[in-house]
């Protein structure tokens, strides 16, 4: 049974043995305590016991524990940034030193299948100038530039009715007869082709005219 | 009745930083963690792991002493906190925070091994013999008692003791930790106060 009925100084007790207080209020503990045995030998005890306890302490690897924590928050979304649209743009613009986070792969298949199908509309609309071009060629009255480039290997592969594709294109339907020539082209062909395509985008003249309207359409579709 | 003692060599350890320090510092360092400061985990860890070890410690009752189950238990609770430290809202102090996630992780453990029973408590039989040999070789009798009598404890008097004693918890932080109530918290310290200074003066 406490014969001490000073709550508020026996309260004060464990942080009085511990060493954790100061000025007043360890002033006010150690002189009820100089009055009072019963607290006088239970805060003996309590020191004793915090002395044990904090002698007993079992050692931890701070730098174990360090290395499993999560990254802050901060670092951890360094990433998303680089998923944004401006610095995805940057990426793009200076692609040979950009690495992209791992994170930021989701984004390849996208651009791929744009690069995929905007390759395949320039040689569509490529093809179609070319035989446009060289269909259109003997009404035109100015010199009109058609590659040499485009009937060279056609000559070279091998396909004696190749030899004839400006006649093919003229009696067939002008679509299918476009698309079935690129599809058999063989890749030094279409190499070529696509050189020529070059050289043919940057002279607008060469573009085909609203004349062939179909043309457009066969290719937009 | 108090009666009036004279202890001239009476000692107690010089004050330590008080509570509020402590805290405002913590949150300082919270924040510089939130912010993208690895460093600022280190601080935190190496400010508090000494105190969750001993806290584990008092959780397994001494049979974590010397085992990596202390470690591990220290470890788990760090990580858990730092996942979770964005939530943290300052409510309680940081540590009294680790303390309850500490508690709670080591709730978890023991009904995962509610199959092994052997090693869900410490049985009285072997408290009585954990320090027998290490008794012979203390420098201090007292503090040998002092030892056996901690580890005469019930697990949620010894967990109470040393959040009260070693850590300087207040009743109503004890009873957060514990899942308590204050009042509780304050009887079973009061019990265990009792049952150490009994087996110190026997």
């Amino acid at each position: 049974m406490r014969e001490c009925e000073n709550e508020d100084l026996h309260d004060a007790l464990p942080a009085y043995a511990a060493g954790r207080l100061a000025g007043p209020e360890r002033a006010r503990v150690a002189e009820h305590i100089a009055g009072c045995a019963e607290c006088a030998a239970e805060a003996e005890v309590l020191r004793a016991a915090h002395q044990v306890m904090t002698q007993d302490t079992p050692q931890v690897d701070v730098s174990r524990i360090v290395a499993a924590l999560p990254a802050p928050p901060h670092t951890a979304a360094r990433p998303m940034l680089v998923r944004t649209e401006e610095a995805a743009a940057q990426a793009i613009s200076t692609r040979p030193v950009v690495k992209r986070p791992s994170r930021a792969v989701g984004y390849r298949p996208l651009w791929t299948g744009w690069r995929i199908a905007a390759a395949v509309s320039t040689i569509a609309i490529g093809g179609l100038s070319v035989a446009v071009l060289r269909d259109l060629g003997g009404a035109r009255s100015g010199p009109v530039t058609v590659p040499a480039v485009v009937s060279a290997p056609t000559a070279d592969d091998g396909h004696p009715n190749r030899g004839d594709d400006t006649e093919n294109i003229a009696s067939a339907d002008v679509g299918l007869a476009v698309g079935g020539g690129l599809s058999d082209l063989s890749e030094r062909e279409m190499e070529g082709l696509l050189k020529d395509l070059d050289g043919i985008e940057a002279s607008p003249s060469d573009e085909p005219d609203a004349a062939a309207p179909g043309l457009h359409n066969a290719v937009v579709q | 009745m108090c009666a009036a003692v004279s202890k001239p060599g009476h000692h107690v350890a010089e004050a330590e930083p008080s509570r509020e320090q402590e805290d405002a510092e913590d949150r300082a360092l919270v924040a510089r963690w939130l912010g993208g400061e690895e460093r600022a985990a280190t601080l935190l860890v190496q400010r508090h792991a000494s105190a969750l070890a001993r806290f584990a410690a008092s959780l397994t009752g001494g049979r974590g002493q010397g085992t990596s189950e202390v470690d591990d238990l220290v470890q788990d609770t760090f990580v858990r906190a730092f996942q979770s430290l964005a939530d943290f809202r300052g409510e309680s102090s940081l540590r009294t925070w680790l303390f309850t996630i500490e508690r709670r992780l080591l709730v978890d453990l023991r009904r995962s091994e509610r199959r092994r029973p052997d090693r869900v408590e410490i049985g009285e039989e072997d408290a009585a013999t954990e320090y027998t040999a290490l008794d012979a070789m203390v420098a201090g009798e007292t503090e040998g008692r002092i030892r056996r009598s901690l580890e005469r404890l019930s697990p949620m008097q010894r967990e109470i003791f040393t959040l009260r004693v070693a850590e300087g918890l207040s009743y109503k932080e004890i009873a957060g930790v514990v899942g308590s109530t204050e009042g509780a918290a304050r009887v079973h310290y009061h019990n265990a106060v009792r049952v150490i200074k009994e087996h110190v003066d026997a």
